[in-house]
């Protein structure tokens, strides 16, 4: 069962990387000989993403999945709070991506623009998804209460007929 | 411990007497024994023992391996496990929320989904208890979701 979680989040966050890196490669197609000299992840000047890169973001999102199970999962961190654990967790993939991006030359390391954009870019992506997962937790709540609602009065209606 | 069985045929229903200097957990045992055979919920207080009635029971936790009662209004401990109160309470009442804790469904005040698919409850009594992902799924079924 977690070996399932931790593989159908690896494809999810590899899916999500695999169409911003093809973004990236779009909207930067313009400057294909100059991007391919800096960053391994564009390789092809804009034709398409390598074979290699595409086995870097596949190792990076099963790393990410690993460590988003670790931190969420009830098996580690029982009595945790949920404020830290999504604080470590966005500690640990901030960590992991700038390895791997030094690591697998996404970019290079003496480069402080690409810093400022790596770190831009974390930020927006955690913004995005952080709202993605709010309003997903709002709406499923207000499902779960609505659904206990009518169970309840179900119930007590029963006990008013008995009555 | 001693068995006395009198056979009486004017006896309507059978009877227990227990005669003990104390209720040691033996005898408590024994008298959660007797009571989960006869469908009643029980639960010691200060010594006592309280018959409860399932409506007022809002859910049954774990502490240091023993189990408490939570009413609206009291705590009783009980000798029964976990799975044997399970088996005993009304179905469509109850429901196990994780290992150590079974919780009544009526007195759920509010629920909070968390991320990973855990929810958190909060009860009547303003207690919050979590429903870990094993159980939730159980959960979802019985409120219809």
């Amino acid at each position: 069962m977690d070996n399932k979680r931790i593989i159908s989040s690896t494809a999810e966050v590899f899916t999500l990387s695999l169409v911003l890196v093809s973004v990236f490669n779009l909207i930067l197609s313009g400057d294909a000989e100059e991007l391919r000299k800096v960053s391994q992840l564009f390789a092809l000047c804009g034709e398409g993403i390598s074979f290699k890169a595409l086995a870097e973001l596949l190792a990076l999102s099963f790393g990410i999945s690993a460590v988003r199970y670790v931190w969420f999962s009830e098996r580690f961190f029982k009595n945790m709070l949920m404020v830290n654990r999504i604080t470590f967790m966005l500690t640990s993939v901030f960590v992991m991506a700038g390895i791997s991006a030094v690591i697998f030359g996404w970019f290079p390391a003496d480069m402080w623009q690409a810093w400022l954009g790596f770190v831009l870019s974390f930020g927006v992506g955690t913004a995005v998804s952080f709202g993605a997962m709010t309003i997903r937790i709002k709406t499923e709540s207000r499902k779960y209460q609505s659904r206990l609602d009518i169970f309840q009065n179900a119930c007590n209606g029963k006990e008013d007929e008995n009555e | 411990m001693k068995i006395h069985i009198i056979r009486d045929e004017n006896v309507n229903e059978p009877e227990i007497t227990v005669v003990c200097r104390e209720l040691s957990d033996e005898v408590k045992r024994l008298l959660a024994a007797a009571e989960y055979s006869d469908n009643k919920l029980t639960g010691v207080k200060d010594g006592q023992i309280y018959i409860l009635q399932h409506n007022d029971v809002i859910y049954m936790d774990t502490v240091d391996k023993r189990i408490f009662i939570y009413t609206s209004k009291d705590v009783y401990e009980t000798q029964l496990r976990l799975y044997e109160l399970e088996k005993q309470l009304p179905q469509s009442d109850f429901f196990r929320a994780n290992k150590s804790c079974i919780i009544g469904i009526r007195h759920i005040r509010s629920i909070r989904a968390d991320i990973d698919g855990r929810l958190l409850l909060t009860m009547d009594t303003g207690d919050k208890l979590w429903v870990s992902r094993q159980y939730a799924a159980e959960f979802r079924k019985k409120i219809g979701m």
